[in-house]
């Protein structure tokens, strides 16, 4: 059984964490690619901004110098070789474009002679810039020229770039000298603060490979000249790319084509994709963590259904052991519906007894297979169980079976009732007690028998050993003895075979009552006079306390058979010269008979079993050799068939009294 | 005069006779019977003044040796004498009139002889 919820469990597993773990490798395999993808195109566009934001400025600084040298008041002040008025022009004609900053002006005349700067730096006067880059550079172009990154001497030591261009005579169109208008490359990376780059690195490379690098807003005092890295010579050569598996660095190039400069990012891919190892970690962790849940979940779930499945099975279990028990047993169970009365369940004992397969009797009643009386018995002890919900013994009932004729039951009855104390059901056990009781009326009848046939000759010994006795004044004093002697053995055998007469009618429960009204006071004198030989014998004091018209109708043989048990055994157990206290009254609606003796007692231990058929007291089977053991039991049986009751206190060695209380009509009870 | 006559029906030749001797010594003729038919026989020839009856007899019981008598006009008393101690006895007899019912080994004989003679001379019982 574990073996197989282990396989489900297994089974349910693999059918949900298997789809599961599918969906999230393939949908965990679509979030890399497109987060890598994300990551690198987000590069790419921080690249391409770069490069337009590279371009504009590039762009604004040339109109800006061509619109200074298109400016009159400097051409003019050229030709006329007053220099420095002409850059002042420019400078306040520059000044007036507050958007970009320029911090050097120079000023050259045709033959490459610096004339003029601005600021003034003295020593820079009169040195031909002929052979300078931007120099050359203006003369190639009609325009202006944009020129490579320098670093301006000037303190404090910095990067420039300078857009040079020829300024011409308006009217002649001839070249009257060249500008140089020169800005700080911080000023030109400013912008680039705007820019979250994360752990990136963004920077220009001017078209020989000198990088500008924007990150960070520290001073650019430095040229570094990357034009022998490949990334770097093919932004200079045009391309516009992504090296997203170049080492572990992506670098996104975007280039100025107009310009021939290019724009170059470069970051760790570690960091390119942390966003997206991040978000992956995160995807997995969460889907493992679902997988988990789900695991934890069924495997619950599991583990509930198998408790179940277990509980099920114990209960399969537990049915089929008390199905075993219930067949098996040798009584007869059944169980009938409480409103119906009619059969629901039959054991097999029950089938051999009735002679009735189960088949044809559930669904049936008591009245579709027994006769009316017997039926009716039945139905109306269900009623009873049913009505007070309490156990019923029927110590015997008859039953006509189709098989073996009328058996005898001993049945007990339950109700089965539900939470509320509704019944259900009603349970029946019945033992089969026909044989236990052929075998007992056997006995009794045996008994009643032997009795019978051994009574007739004591009765011819009885009389005619008192015929003798009426001829005694012949008889010597040894013959009297002698025939003292038979008359006393035959009058012992006679109550004998009296008292297991008795014991036998009881137990064939053939005792009928014959009732009368009795005065208490003079049966107690009665048998007290039976027994005056063996009280006095003993030499015991004799007390009768009753008193007069102390009556209730019962049946005077019986009580006396009673009384004569008590007084016999008070007689026979007390010490010689002790007393026995005999009392009867009226009390409590009823009558009260007390025996009282200073004897030996009855030993505590077996109280229990005194009214018990053949039982005789240990200290008793001492002290008096003869007894049956049967007189208590008679007295009870009989006090009881009176509708009394009989009770006893007893002390070893001190003395036993006898309590016997009878209603004042036996009938009545 | 002639005596008074008691039958005795009763299958034990030992307790009947037992039970003559004192009859006889008080002057009553006495008969033993000791089966059914034998007592048919006697109450189609004669009659009697007192019986005393057993129940278990061979034949047919005391019962029907009562029935057969009162039948043959015996209108006298009787006393019902027999060691067979059930309940359902005395009610038998009782319906016919007979309420003398003795248990032979539990009565003396001296009071069994009283109990005839008070039967027979009622108005005089001889102690």
């Amino acid at each position: 059984m574990k073996h197989r919820n282990r396989l489900s469990l297994a089974m349910q597993l693999t059918t949900v964490i298997l789809p599961l773990a599918l969906a999230g490798l393939l949908g965990g395999s679509l979030m890399w690619n497109n987060l890598s993808a994300g990551a690198v195109a987000r590069r790419q566009e921080i690249s391409d901004l770069a490069a337009r934001a590279l371009e504009e400025r590039l762009s604004s600084l040339l109109d800006l110098s061509e619109d200074t040298a298109a400016q009159v008041d400097v051409s003019s002040a050229m030709k006329l070789g007053e220099w420095q008025k002409a850059l002042n022009n420019a400078r306040r004609y520059v000044a007036h474009e507050h958007s970009i900053a320029i911090d050097h002006i120079f000023l050259a005349d045709s033959q490459g002679i610096q004339r003029a700067t601005d600021p003034q730096i003295n020593d820079a006067i009169g040195i031909s810039v002929a052979q300078s880059e931007w120099y050359i550079g203006a003369s190639a172009h009609e325009e202006g020229y944009i020129s490579n990154v320098n670093i301006c001497q000037v303190k404090p030591k910095h990067t420039v770039i300078g857009i040079a261009i020829q300024v011409l005579d308006p009217g002649t169109k001839h070249i009257l000298g060249t500008l140089l208008l020169q800005q700080d490359l911080n000023a030109l990376s400013a912008w680039s603060s705007s820019l979250e780059l994360d752990n990136g690195d963004v920077f220009f490379v001017d078209r020989v490979g000198n990088a500008i690098g924007l990150s960070g807003t520290g001073e650019h005092s430095d040229i570094v000249n990357l034009a022998g890295e490949s990334d770097v010579a093919r932004v200079l050569s045009g391309q516009r790319f992504l090296h997203a598996t170049q080492g572990s660095v992506v670098s996104a190039a975007a280039p100025v084509p107009q310009y021939g400069w290019g724009v170059i990012y470069r970051e760790p891919s570690t960091s390119v994709f942390a966003g997206r190892n991040k978000q992956v970690t995160f995807f997995t962790l969460a889907l493992l963590g679902i997988m988990l849940f789900m695991c934890l979940a069924v495997y619950r779930i599991e583990k509930s259904l198998c408790r179940q499945e277990h509980a099920e099975d114990e209960e399969e279990t537990s049915q089929k052991f008390l199905s075993t028990i219930i067949e098996n047993i040798p009584n007869m169970i059944f169980v009938k519906d409480a409103t119906s009365l009619k059969f629901v369940r039959f054991n097999r004992a029950g089938e051999e007894l009735l002679g009735i397969p189960r088949e044809e009797l559930i669904g049936k009643s008591d009245h579709d297979f027994f006769p009316e009386d017997q039926a009716k018995s039945f139905i109306q002890n269900d009623r009873t169980v049913l009505d007070s919900g309490k156990l019923l013994d029927i110590p015997e009932e008859k039953l006509l079976s189709r098989n073996s004729g009328l058996r005898w039951l001993h049945t007990r009855k339950v109700p089965i009732l539900d939470a509320n104390g509704v019944p259900l059901y009603l349970l029946g056990i019945s033992e089969d007690i026909t044989k236990q009781k052929e075998t007992e009326q056997e006995k009794n009848s045996f008994v009643s028998i032997a009795s019978h046939q051994l009574r007739t000759p004591l009765a011819t010994i009885r009389w005619s050993s008192e015929l003798l006795g009426e001829k005694i004044s012949n008889f010597s004093d040894t013959q009297k003895k002698m025939l003292g002697n038979i008359q006393e053995a035959v009058r012992h055998m006679i109550d004998t075979i009296q008292t297991l007469l008795r014991a036998s009618n009881i137990d064939m429960s053939t005792l009928k009552l014959s009732t009368s009204t009795v005065d208490i006071g003079g049966l107690l004198d009665d048998v007290c006079r039976e027994h005056a030989a063996h009280i006095e014998q003993k030499g015991l004091k004799l007390i009768i306390d009753c008193p007069e018209h102390t009556r209730c109708i019962t049946d005077p043989i019986l009580l006396r058979e009673v009384l004569a048990v008590l007084v016999s055994n008070a007689a026979a157990y007390s010490r010689d010269g002790g007393s026995v206290t005999i009392r009867g009254r009226v009390e409590g609606g009823g009558v009260y008979i007390s025996v009282a003796d200073h004897g030996i007692g009855i030993p505590a231990s077996e109280k229990e079993k005194i009214f018990t058929k053949l039982f005789r007291a240990s200290n008793a089977l001492e002290t008096e050799v003869n007894g049956t053991g049967l007189g208590l039991f008679i007295a009870r049986s009989l006090i009881e068939r009176l509708g009394g009751t009989i009770r006893f206190d007893s002390k070893q060695n001190v003395g036993t009294t006898f309590h016997i209380s009878l209603p004042l009509h036996a009938l009545h009870v | 005069m002639k005596n008074l006559h008691v039958l005795i029906v009763d299958d034990d030749p030992l307790i009947a006779s037992t039970l003559k001797l004192p009859l006889e010594e008080r002057g009553f003729d006495v008969s033993i019977l000791r089966s059914s038919s034998q007592a048919e026989s006697f109450f189609k020839e004669r009659s009697t003044d007192l019986i005393v009856l057993d129940i278990l007899l061979p034949g047919k019981d005391g019962v029907e040796v009562l029935k057969n008598a009162r039948a043959q006009s015996y209108n006298g008393p009787v006393i019902v004498m027999t060691n067979l101690d059930h309940p359902d006895i005395p009610q038998a007899f009782s319906r016919m009139g007979v309420k003398d019912f003795y248990i032979k080994s539990d009565t003396r004989l001296n009071d069994l002889v009283q109990k005839i003679m008070e039967k027979l001379h009622p108005a005089s019982p001889q102690s």
